[in-house]
């Protein structure tokens, strides 16, 4: 079978199937005529679950799990524009905000937001993986020479809670990167970060890093 | 304008089948072959071996305002030893991270921050995955190669699937299908002959804003391989400090408080809080 033969069969196998899957709406995108489109025989609609991703810079994104690396459940209402043809249409919003500048230079693997700090974010993760944490990590020791996106700012970079701001946070809470005054100490063999008579130990949130709120070691 | 030159497509394509399809043993002339029998015999191959392993280079969408999105890479290491031993390291953009699961200890290291946190996790590597999982809120990638359960978990809640064509990933011959589900759209690109394995895979969390897309390619397919006995148990080097996971989030329902309202919030317009 020549390469265009292959060509051909693959176009018409996928026309086929596509017609009896899909609207002729969706042929418009078929991989294949329409080049590196989504969509190809997928009607798509009614989409629902899923959202709620594992924030972890795609670690856990190889599953095929419920919700396939995004833990399925509430949340997430998805932006209801979202194209139900399965096609990506990216710059939706044109408006970006360019005032949320995401620290992505620092050397403590600490991104900070408009506010001096990151996101406690909630414990069950309850947005996608991808949004305010690929802004935290991308600061981190792997990246820090200025690449990535200075400036564009995790997607829900804006709704992210200080952890210094946040007067008593509570035991089992939290934070992306710790205050900017914490201490550390060592008490009873134990390490420990210290601010405004808050106590973190570095944890794992899933597969992030984080800094969970402890309790007081005196 | 499309439509017309696919119908020409068709057409012309209609006109070759005959001879294409019989070359590659269609079932039936005119009928594509069945993608979820594709994927149940690579489920089946993968299934019957005792030991396996595997790299792979992975690329993630991370999604940003406005549905920007920028793609960070890690490659992965996987060896898996039926019934209870996976290791999977993974380092790339954004970690450097290995999973080690040993038949007893399941064990999550962070190489870069010289961390790591164990729990015991009896049982073999589905007990471990789905642990894991349901307990600590994070899942291992391509991990679901090693389970038993793999076409369980594939199947779950799909929809459409299509077989799409033949495709070469890395010069390998293989089949291209896509399938859909409730949650994510995901592709497997499966190697042809007596070895069907996973060449390529393509997660599309179609749900998600941005719809941010998760891909692997693999390669160094290790069906004998040979495993040192402390692969897969863990050995911290010095200066490498044991943390805990955080305890289990809550239900679903009590974590929509107030406080976690404001993370909820797409950013408009950047002001500060």
């Amino acid at each position: 079978m020549t390469t265009s033969q292959l060509k051909m069969l693959r176009g018409a196998l996928l026309v086929t199937t596509a017609l009896g899957l899909a609207g002729l709406g969706s042929l418009a995108a078929a991989r294949g005529f329409g080049g590196g489109g989504f969509g190809g025989g997928f009607g798509g609609g009614g989409f629902h679950g899923g959202g709620g991703g594992f924030r972890d810079g795609g670690f856990s994104g190889g599953s095929f799990r419920d919700g396939g690396g995004a833990f399925g459940g509430d949340h997430v209402d998805a932006d209801r524009s979202f194209s139900a043809d399965g096609n990506v249409n990216v710059d939706r919003n044109v408006n970006v905000d360019r005032d949320v500048s995401v620290d992505r230079y620092g050397d403590a693997g600490v991104a900070r937001g408009p506010d001096g700090s990151f996101a406690a974010r909630g414990p069950g993760g309850d947005y996608v993986a991808r949004a305010p944490d690929g802004a935290v990590v991308a600061g981190g020791p792997n990246r820090g020479y200025g690449y990535g996106a200075p400036g564009w700012g995790g997607y829900y970079g804006g709704g992210a809670v200080a952890a210094g701001a946040v007067a008593g946070l509570a035991v089992g809470a939290a934070v992306a990167s710790l205050p900017l005054a914490a201490e550390r100490v060592a008490i009873a063999n134990q390490e420990y970060y210290v601010d405004g008579g808050v106590y973190y130990q570095p944890c794992y949130q899933g597969a992030v890093l984080n800094y969970c709120v402890v309790p007081n070691p005196y | 304008m499309r439509l017309k030159s696919n119908s020409r497509a068709t057409l012309g394509c209609l006109v070759l089948l005959s001879g294409p399809m019989l070359a590659a043993a269609a079932p039936e002339k005119g009928t594509p072959p069945d993608p979820d029998k594709i994927v149940a015999g690579m489920c089946a191959y993968l299934k019957s071996l005792d030991r396996f392993s595997f790299r792979a280079e992975v690329t993630d969408d991370e999604v940003y305002i406005g549905g920007k999105k920028l793609q960070f890479g890690f490659t992965t290491e996987t060896f898996v030893e039926r019934p209870d031993k996976l290791r999977v390291d993974a380092a790339g953009d954004l970690f450097d991270k290995q999973f080690l699961f040993d038949g007893k200890t399941l064990t999550l290291v962070d190489v870069g921050e010289k961390v790591y946190a164990s729990v015991p996790a009896p049982g073999d590597i589905e007990g471990a995955l789905a642990k894991a999982d349901g307990e600590l809120r994070f899942r291992v990638p391509l991990g679901d190669l090693a389970s038993v359960r793999l076409c369980e978990h594939l199947a779950k809640g799909q929809g459409h699937a299509l077989f799409v064509g033949p495709s070469k990933v890395g010069g390998v011959a293989t089949e291209h299908l896509a399938f859909d589900r409730a949650d994510i759209q995901f592709q497997l690109w499966v190697a042809t002959g007596d070895r069907p394995l996973p060449m390529k895979i393509l997660i599309n969390q179609k749900n998600l804003p941005a719809a941010p897309q998760w891909t692997a390619v693999l390669s160094d397919w290790k069906t004998a391989a040979k495993l040192k006995p402390d692969t897969f148990t863990y050995n911290p080097g010095p200066g490498v400090k044991q943390i805990k996971f955080a305890p289990p989030p809550p239900p679903p329902a009590a974590a929509k408080t107030p406080d976690s309202g404001p993370a909820m919030t797409p950013a408009p317009t950047g002001e500060k809080p």
